[in-house]
């Protein structure tokens, strides 16, 4: 065993992940069906919701507002949101009906659940400080159901300063953190067959 | 409102897809009971069940090499 901490997390981690697992030049010929091309959708999705959101956090919250351009990028990120949300909802059910927890893939099972309930939060909030009568709409309906779970005191939907800092730093680095364990664990344990 | 902002005219293809389908009209809902949905949200989820079930029934292209 390594003296140093850095020197086992290395051995450790290459022996969970050496390196023709964690990026593979051949994959199980189950995997060629149409049904298992929804999870590399979502994630390209994802790609163009954080590039978009980039972008607009660049210029600022208010800048689709006068401009056409900020307009595109708005749309941009929530058209790629819906995909988003579209693809990792059927990437659920064809996990669902193949059971994809087996084969010591729990905890695979589990992160990707996970990324389905943080992202409905990282959505909620973009829709929040969209700085119009829709977002207000929306933050003062919410605002009487987070308080009757108690949440309310914690995460107020009408501080707008707060649902910014939760869209643009917390949610998305949460969700870009457990997207990557996902995708990690996929390649340790390998795709999942079909039942 | 104009699609590109700041009060401009809506361009050819934005009017014509605009006129198809009116996102700033009122909403629709189906309710029955305690049944109650948009008409939009129906709609995604339809499009969602379909592209599922295309997924399993659509052969996937491969390599002539591989037959």
């Amino acid at each position: 065993m390594k003296p140093t901490w850095t020197g086992r997390v290395r051995e450790a981690a290459v022996a969970a992940l050496p390196p023709e697992r964690l990026l593979p030049d051949t994959q199980p010929i189950y995997v060629s069906s149409w049904i298992y091309v929804f999870g590399v959708l979502t994630l390209a999705s994802l790609a163009v919701v954080l590039f978009s959101g980039a972008v607009l956090a660049l210029a600022g919250p208010a800048w689709w507002h006068g401009s056409s351009v900020g307009h595109f990028f708005n749309s941009m990120h929530l058209w790629s949101t819906e995909l988003f949300f579209f693809f990792m909802v059927v990437h659920l059910w064809g996990k669902f009906f193949m059971a994809a927890w087996r084969g010591r893939r729990a905890l695979t099972w589990v992160t990707g659940a996970i990324c389905f309930l943080l992202s409905i939060p990282t959505a909620f909030t973009g829709y929040l400080i969209q700085q119009n009568l829709d977002s207000q709409w929306i933050g003062v309906q919410a605002k009487d159901g987070l308080n009757a779970s108690g949440v309310g005191a914690f995460f107020n939907v009408l501080n707008y300063g707060q649902m910014l800092t939760w869209h643009v730093v917390l949610l998305p680095v949460a969700v870009v953190l457990i997207v990557a364990g996902h995708v990690l664990l996929v390649r340790r344990r390998g795709v999942v067959p079909p039942p | 409102m104009a699609a590109g902002g700041g009060g401009r005219t809506m361009p050819g293809m934005t009017a014509l897809l605009a006129a198809l389908i009116d996102l700033d009209g009122r909403q629709r809902y189906l309710h029955s009971g305690w049944f109650l949905i948009s008409v939009a949200n129906l709609v995604v989820v339809c499009l969602m069940i379909g592209v599922f079930v295309l997924a399993i029934l659509l052969p996937f292209p491969r390599d002539r090499g591989d037959e």
